[in-house]
């Protein structure tokens, strides 16, 4: 997959299975605490349930089982990031489960590189590539894909 | 003589009982006497009086039937009074005749004098009886009211036209009238007629009757002449024959009238009462005055024979009084005599007895009669002799003397056989107790050193004791001592119990407070994650507002960091608590271990406190019980002492008893006791008697010595000594015992 934009973004970093990813934070609405939430029987893995944010009905969705991790159960650390995508050109308000949100950060374009095709534990379709920062990876995700992808 | 009292009173009581007999005999006589007089009285002065009595009383009766004889009217009347007269009569002849049979000599003259009165009479009384039965007024009367009144009624109602016309008719002619006046004058005339009829028919006797009937016969002759003037002023037919029958008429009552005139012109009546009035009833006064006499002579001979009767009473009387008199004269002479005579002895005898009751037995009593009562007396006497020589043996034994004999009278003699026994048994008493003595002098001085020697081993054991005591105090102060200290560990161990028991409370109390802190720990750390969180939304909000919200966004990093750095802090903090609250917790269960341990330990340190205390009681109690120990040792040997001193005492009582029961003598022993109370104390000579009395205080003081040796030694004296006793006794007796009294009592 190419880069298609080189510019450094502000970022914001969160931790998922052990790995950081990074989220384009001008899509982030908020970050929330872990909220009640609501089994929704039928529906995929990815976005069974739902929540309640400051009155909207919002589906939640756990990017772990899109990447095959393993699905721990909340900590203290457990966060919800309320991201607003754009789903068939519409923009859509969707709850990602993160394990530990760490910071915004800018990073740099430059840093940032195509996912390797081989040795990767991921579909590389739903990666838009694989930033760095200091010593460690950071993964950026590429939402929409994760979500019209099946 | 000897007269018993059987005697006198016998001859008292037979004078008496004859005296009453013959009182009795003259009462009876008397009686007869009077009893014949009381017949006479009733039988034939009584009989006289009420025979007598009788005969006037008829005589009255007689003359009641003559008078109602001339009263009566009627035929039959007079008949049946008639038929009285002769029933009385006949009623007096009886009379007379039971007189007769009564009568004295006297009497019988007077009844035949009373006989001829009555003869006469009756001769009078039978003229008033002849004369009285023509009763011609009492005719007349008859014929006037009966014919005569019927002939002027018929005259009269003939009349009535003549007079009707005149007097009631309103047309009568002045002829008319005059003739009716002249009729009215003629029937007036005729009404004075009818009335001098009558009167004199009412009139008694016969003057008075030629008196009433003078102005009679002029009467009627102007009656005849106004009946002519009447006639001849009769004109009418009708009148003239009622004149006629009118004069027809009175001619009938003219008839009668004459009859009528006859007839009161008789006057029998008043002849018949006349006769009645004078020769019956001077005829009937002479009969009664005899009768009377009659009467009068029974009723004096009654009154005779009632005084014959009163003598003859007043007589019996007289003799019965005098009689009773004289025998209760006799009965009160005898009885006071006997009476006093016995009541004399008898009162000797009693004094005699009174005399015996308060124990005077020196009296004598002599009587002067010869009676009962003198052998009454005499047995007393003898009675009172008997008493007074058992009393003269009684006095002899109370000096002492049991020699003499005492020989009872009879085999019933109680007080002499008493005495006799009591003699016996009062000599065999002082036989026994002269040897008991004996034995009692001796036994005591034997107890006497025995208790010497039980005084002195006392006496060691007594000290003994007293070092047993001593030993004993000083245990038991160390007892105490260790008591004390236990009780201090005791109250040691009972405050750290304690105290560790607050140390556990405390440590308790501390981990509390950790756990406190570790919530508002938790409450920071959750402060910081929240400022963490907003922090982030910051850093977005910043990012996303591109350039211009870069300052912002070092900002929310910048308190990103506090937050983080807080957190941090606090994590830290909590898990520092966590860790004291855990050491502490720790500390808290070592000292609740601890708790029951250290109570455990005071809980035996105050049981071992409990013990020493015990121990500390038993001590003390074992010492008191020696100290009791000693005491009673010193008792006993204070006892043994006095009994020592007892015993001493009690030898010289029994030689005070000797000398005492000495005073008793018996028989001819007193002069043999004493050699054989000798003999043996010159026999056995006083030495063996001191060896004994020696060796025992030797032996005393051997004793007192060898405290440890004294049980063997004396067991060993004391039988030789039981068995000295028997040999002892007559010794010691004989000897004075003032020796070893001495002895003794220098012991």
């Amino acid at each position: 997959m190419a880069v298609t934009d080189t510019r450094s973004f502000e970022a914001l970093t969160l931790g998922l299975g052990g790995e950081i990813f990074a989220i384009d934070a001008n899509s982030v609405h908020e970050i929330l605490d872990v909220v009640p939430q609501t089994e929704v029987p039928g529906a995929p893995p990815l976005v069974g349930r739902l929540i309640n944010v400051r009155g909207k009905v919002v589906p939640l969705a756990d990017l772990r089982i899109r990447f095959g991790m393993d699905c721990t159960p909340p900590t203290i650390d457990t966060r919800i990031v309320v991201v607003e995508i754009l789903l068939d050109d519409e923009p859509t308000v969707v709850g990602l489960l993160a394990d530990k949100v760490h910071e915004v950060t800018s990073i740099a374009g430059a840093s940032i590189e195509d996912t390797p095709d081989i040795g990767m534990r991921w579909n590389p379709d739903l990666i838009k590539g694989i930033g760095k920062r200091g010593d460690d990876f950071i993964v950026i995700p590429d939402i929409v894909r994760i979500f019209t992808t099946h | 003589m000897r007269i018993s009292i059987k005697a006198k009173i016998v001859a008292a009581f037979g004078t008496v009982i004859l005296l009453s007999a013959a009182t009795a005999g003259i009462a009876l006589n008397g009686l007869s006497d009077l009893n014949e007089k009381i017949e006479q009285l009733v039988s034939v002065s009584a009989q006289r009086i009420n025979i007598a009595r009788q005969m006037p009383t008829t005589v009255f009766l007689l003359q009641r039937e003559e008078k109602n004889f001339l009263l009566s009217n009627s035929e039959e009347d007079m008949d049946r009074f008639d038929k009285g007269m002769l029933a009385r009569r006949e009623d007096f002849k009886g009379i007379l005749e039971q007189y007769r049979r009564v009568a004295d000599a006297e009497g019988n003259r007077k009844a035949a004098q009373i006989e001829a009165l009555m003869t006469e009479f009756t001769s009078a009384q039978d003229k008033v009886r002849s004369i009285g039965r023509i009763h011609s007024n009492s005719k007349g009367a008859e014929l006037l009211t009966g014919i005569g009144n019927d002939s002027v009624a018929t005259a009269q109602e003939a009349l009535r036209p003549l007079l009707d016309r005149a007097e009631n008719g309103s047309q009568a002619t002045a002829e008319q009238v005059a003739i009716a006046h002249l009729v009215r004058r003629m029937t007036t005339d005729w009404a004075n007629a009818r009335i001098i009829v009558r009167n004199s028919l009412l009139v008694p006797d016969d003057a008075a009757t030629a008196a009433v009937l003078k102005p009679l016969p002029d009467l009627l002759k102007n009656i005849s002449q106004q009946q002519d003037a009447i006639r001849g002023r009769l004109t009418a037919d009708e009148d003239v024959r009622a004149f006629n029958s009118f004069i027809d008429r009175y001619r009938a009552y003219e008839r009668i009238t004459s009859d009528a005139v006859a007839l009161a012109l008789k006057n029998t009546e008043v002849k018949a009462l006349a006769l009645s009035v004078g020769e019956v009833r001077a005829a009937a006064s002479k009969l009664s005055q005899a009768a009377n006499e009659l009467v009068a002579d029974a009723e004096k001979g009654m009154a005779a024979d009632k005084q014959a009767a009163e003598a003859t009473y007043a007589q019996i009387r007289m003799i019965t009084l005098s009689a009773v008199a004289l025998a209760l004269l006799v009965a009160i002479a005898a009885g006071a005599y006997i009476a006093i005579s016995i009541a004399r002895g008898l009162g000797k005898a009693v004094g005699l007895a009174d005399a015996v009751a308060i124990g005077d037995l020196g009296r004598k009593v002599e009587v002067s009669s010869d009676d009962e009562i003198k052998d009454l007396v005499t047995a007393l006497n003898s009675m009172t002799a008997n008493l007074r020589a058992t009393a003269d043996v009684a006095e002899e034994i109370s000096r002492g003397n049991l020699t003499v004999q005492a020989r009872p009278l009879s085999d019933k003699d109680m007080l002499g056989m008493a005495l006799e026994t009591m003699l016996e048994k009062l000599r065999g008493v002082v036989t026994d107790a002269l040897s008991a003595s004996d034995n009692v002098a001796a036994g005591s001085q034997q107890l006497s050193a025995s208790s010497e020697e039980l005084s002195q081993g006392s006496t060691e054991q007594a000290s003994a004791a007293e070092e047993a005591s001593a030993s004993m105090e000083e245990m038991a102060a160390n007892i105490k001592q260790n008591a004390e200290n236990a009780t201090q560990t005791e109250k040691i161990a009972r405050q750290s119990s304690k105290d560790a028991q607050a140390s556990g409370e405390a440590v308790n109390k501390a981990v509390q407070a950790m756990q406190t802190i570790a919530e508002k720990i938790s409450i920071v750390q959750e402060i910081a994650r929240q400022t963490d969180l907003l922090a982030l939304n910051a850093a977005v909000e910043a990012a996303r507002a591109g350039e211009h919200g870069r300052g912002f966004a070092v900002v929310a990093s910048e308190v990103r960091k506090l937050a983080e750095r807080s957190q941090g802090a606090a994590a830290e903090i909590s898990s520092l608590s966590a860790e004291s609250t855990k050491i502490a917790q720790e500390a808290g269960q070592m000292l609740g271990r601890l708790v029951p341990d250290i109570r455990k330990t005071a809980e035996l340190v105050e049981e071992i406190s409990a013990a020493c205390r015990e121990q500390d009681i038993g001590a003390e109690q074992i010492n008191q019980a020696i100290q009791q120990l000693d005491k009673v040792t010193q008792q006993n040997s204070s006892a043994s002492e006095q009994m020592a001193a007892t015993s001493e005492e009690l030898s010289s009582m029994a030689t005070q008893l000797q000398e005492t029961i000495s005073y008793f003598t018996v028989e001819e022993k007193a002069a043999v006791r004493g050699a054989i109370a000798r003999t043996p104390s010159s026999q056995a000579s006083p030495q063996p008697a001191s060896q004994v009395a020696m060796a025992r205080p030797a032996q005393a003081s051997a004793a007192r010595r060898h405290p440890a040796v004294i049980t063997v030694p004396h067991k060993g004296s004391v039988k030789p000594n039981g068995r000295d006793r028997g040999v002892k006794i007559a010794l010691e007796g004989g000897n004075g015992p003032d020796e070893l009294d001495a002895r003794y009592t220098a012991h």
